[in-house]
């Protein structure tokens, strides 16, 4: 790509990957870009995980398996109407059996299949291996890639303890497969017998021992058949894996690292960022999710200091004066007869006699909470411009995305910060 | 519905559970302190890969790691490390000697150990099934209450898959005898409670119904309330509709202008609205009442003053779809 932006990304890019830890809404992320890049003409593929119900019904993925189905952009037609070429599939990833189809892929027979998928240490170990179910998700990207159906996929990634658990899972599994130890264990002299293992020596002896007082009896055996069946496949994984870093980590992929603006997750992100600096992976943009919105003109740090409790009481005296009385007022919904999944609650009218001091309290609480916010965003974009890198930011919408219009207006918003977060936060 | 449920702190083992990002970590670190702040001796034990706990409770932390520390008189956070906790397992409990740590140190065995199915999340329960059978030297329990910050991966349930894990994995040894024991602690609805937290939001709400399942099926352990995490007070519509009556020419002092306000409280009434909605849905979901956690707008860190509200956490488990619609009023009472 000519330039590390987003604007670059969603135009040029082949694979744009949403990465970031849990909650932070990479899947509405990648919806919302998915659809800005089939706005500009490409054919666009967005892949997602596990999304909220309610964005699943806004893609139309709500009865939908891992198939690409195409997504009803007419839903918004009016600002649809002079964009015709827009061609926008949505597939669920069910990053779980990928794994599985990843063995049949690599494997000779139904014989040697079986013997793999039936062995239970590999039940555990394509889980144990933190990432490996994230690889087998990048494994499918690449074969979308391959197939030329698409100009542009946009992934959706899990939610993983370690952020590239998935670049790293690979690596693991064959650093595993090669150790010495491993070897020794498939060497079909030994395999069969724990006597062989009188060969290895002392340490080793000690070591298999102390193995199976702590993982119980039989463990070893069965590590030992499970190698043996994957021992052949070793070199088509490793080749395999190898595409699949090349082309994650080649120019014709941009990350995109997503946060939200609460301090913990500030703090996860930084070190996501490391972790993703590690590994030269090609970063387009940082993008800070659900900013409560705040009016430009007020400073919401300054406006605690500014108000002192004598300001404050005045303010609050002078709210006073034209406070209305003690009326019926409607606070949440009457959700007591309403089935969950009709959310068309009734309003009920509740009484609270609120006070101009539960208003000042509300606001200023409210103030807080940006300017903590707004401090995030201040920390992530520092960090993002010393690597060269823009941070946009996405102000909270008033309510659930259940429909294409939320998508449309992040996405919108997402490429309307040319310059980053400066926008946004300027006091 | 059902009678008042027992005091949090009243339980000997909670375990606090949620996925990534609902805040669980606070919620374990707010409940450990208002059990200390009510006299009882605590131990906070937290367990995923890397440590969060420390700096909330210290201006410079270090990491609490495997031994621990008393962050606070009353209160023992420690990190359990599987590996650290390994070597003491195998030192006390198998007995074997010197040479076995060095064993363990080894990364190919670590790297086969991995191929063990549940061995990391057996030897974190059982180091706090061991820490909660210690005693003082009047033979008293060390600890009244041990609160476990999960970890957050596949709903923090897989950890207490402990049946599983002793039939297939462990059939004999010792480390089976000890599995069972600690199968009797989860299970011990007396003792032991699964503590779940949440936000309310579509997608951690949806997340919250699948591990209340789990909970009440194949892994059998006491779920009897839901926190709900960053609840707000829900009275922005209000304010909002008093503030209308305002004329939007009055001149304030510091506070931002009417309209500023009214866009504020606009916005956060709206969001008040679907949070209320979303912590009716959960209860309803999983036939759990929930206690409201409100949130903390001065953030979580060791001068921030979040210690002084865990009381919120001891407050009695509402059901948010039985009359209860006016916030203010639930406050006051």
């Amino acid at each position: 790509m000519n330039s590390t932006t987003l604007e670059a990304g969603l135009r040029e890019a082949r694979v744009l990957v949403c990465a970031g830890t849990g909650g932070v809404g990479k899947t509405t992320i990648a919806a919302a870009l998915a659809i800005q890049a089939s706005l500009l003409g490409r054919r666009t593929l967005v892949l997602t995980i596990d999304p909220a119900r309610r964005l699943a019904d806004a893609l139309g993925l709500a009865s939908l398996g891992s198939r690409p189905t195409s997504v009803d952009l007419s839903a918004i037609s009016e600002q649809f109407a002079s964009f015709p070429s827009a061609n926008l599939d949505a597939m669920m990833l069910d990053a779980k059996p990928t794994f599985d189809r990843l063995i049949t892929r690599l494997t000779a027979n139904e014989e040697e299949r079986q013997r793999i998928l039936d062995n239970r240490i590999y039940e555990h170990l394509s889980s144990a291996l933190a990432g490996s179910a994230e690889y087998a998700a990048m494994e499918q990207v690449h074969e979308l890639v391959a197939s030329r159906r698409y100009d542009l996929i946009v992934v959706d990634t899990p939610p993983a303890d370690h952020a590239l658990d998935f670049l790293r899972a690979p690596r693991r599994l064959r650093e595993f497969l090669e150790s010495r130890f491993v070897h020794a264990l498939v060497r079909p002299a030994v395999s069969a017998s724990r006597i062989g293992m009188r060969l290895f020596g002392r340490p080793l002896q000690r070591m298999f021992g102390l193995l199976e007082r702590i993982a119980g009896k039989g463990f070893l055996d069965d590590l030992t058949e499970f190698l043996r069946a994957i021992e052949g496949l070793s070199s088509g994984f490793q080749e395999r894996a190898t595409r699949v870093e090349q082309l994650l980590l080649g120019e014709e992929t941009g990350f995109i690292l997503i946060s939200s603006p609460s301090s913990g997750s500030t703090a996860s992100t930084l070190d996501f960022l490391a972790d993703l600096d590690r590994f030269r992976v090609p970063l387009l943009a940082v993008v800070v999710n659900r900013l409560r919105p705040w009016p430009a003109e007020v400073n919401p740090a300054q406006l605690r200091s500014r108000c002192t409790a004598a300001a404050l009481e005045r303010d609050e005296q002078r709210l006073a004066q034209d406070w209305p009385a003690r009326r019926e007022d409607t606070i949440g919904r009457d959700d007591s007869n309403v089935n969950v999944d009709n959310e068309s609650a009734v309003e009920v009218e509740v009484t609270a006699d609120l006070d101009p001091k539960d208003l000042t309290a509300n606001i200023l609480e409210y103030a807080e909470i940006c300017a903590g916010e707004r401090e995030s965003v201040e920390v992530l974009a520092a960090v993002a411009a010393r690597a060269k890198l823009r941070c946009h930011t996405v102000v909270e919408l008033p309510g659930d995305i259940d429909r294409l219009e939320g998508l449309l207006e992040i996405g919108s918003n997402l490429r309307s910060q040319p310059n980053g977060h400066t926008r946004e936060v300027a006091p | 519905m059902a009678a008042a449920l027992r005091a949090l702190i009243d339980f000997r083992l909670v375990i606090v559970t949620g996925k990534g990002g609902t805040g669980k970590t606070v919620v374990a670190c707010e409940l450990a302190e208002a059990a200390r702040r009510a006299g009882k001796r605590v131990l906070l034990a937290e367990t995923g890969a890397s440590e969060s706990i420390a700096p909330l409770f210290e201006e410079s932390p270090r990491p609490l790691g495997y031994p621990g520390r008393e962050v606070r008189p009353g209160l023992h956070a420690l990190h359990i490390d599987p590996h650290a906790a390994l070597a003491d397992y195998a030192r006390l409990q198998i007995g074997l000697g010197a040479i076995t740590d060095r064993i363990l140190r080894f990364e190919t065995f670590q790297q086969l150990l991995e191929a063990a199915p549940g061995w990391r999340e057996l030897i974190t329960l059982g180091k706090i099934w061991h820490l909660e059978q210690k005693t003082d030297a009047k033979g008293h329990p060390l600890y009244d209450l041990l609160v476990v910050d999960a970890p957050a991966t596949g709903h923090g349930l897989t950890f207490l898959d402990v049946p599983r894990v002793v039939q297939q994995a462990v059939r004999t040894g010792p480390l089976s005898r000890h599995a069972s024991w600690v199968e009797a602690l989860v299970h011990d609805r007396e003792r032991t409670l699964l503590l779940p937290v949440t936000l309310p939001e579509d997608l951690p709400v949806q997340e919250t119904q699948e591990l209340v399942e789990r909970a009440r099926g194949d892994i059998d352990i006491g779920v009897d309330r839901i926190v709900v995490n960053r609840m707000p007070k829900g009275l922005a519509g209000a304010a909002s509709r008093s503030l209308a009556a305002i004329p939007n020419n009055v001149e304030l002092e510091c506070l931002p202008t009417i309209a500023e306000m009214q866009s504020i409280l606009e916005h956060a009434s709206r969001r008040d609205r679907l949070a209320f909605q979303q912590r009716s849905r959960v209860s309803k979901l999983c036939g759990l009442p929930v206690i409201d956690n409100p949130i903390f707008a001065a953030g979580f860190g060791a001068e921030t003053g979040w210690t002084d509200r865990v009381g919120a956490l001891l407050s009695p488990a509402i059901w948010p779809d039985a009359g209860l619609r006016d916030p203010k009023g639930a406050r006051q009472r």
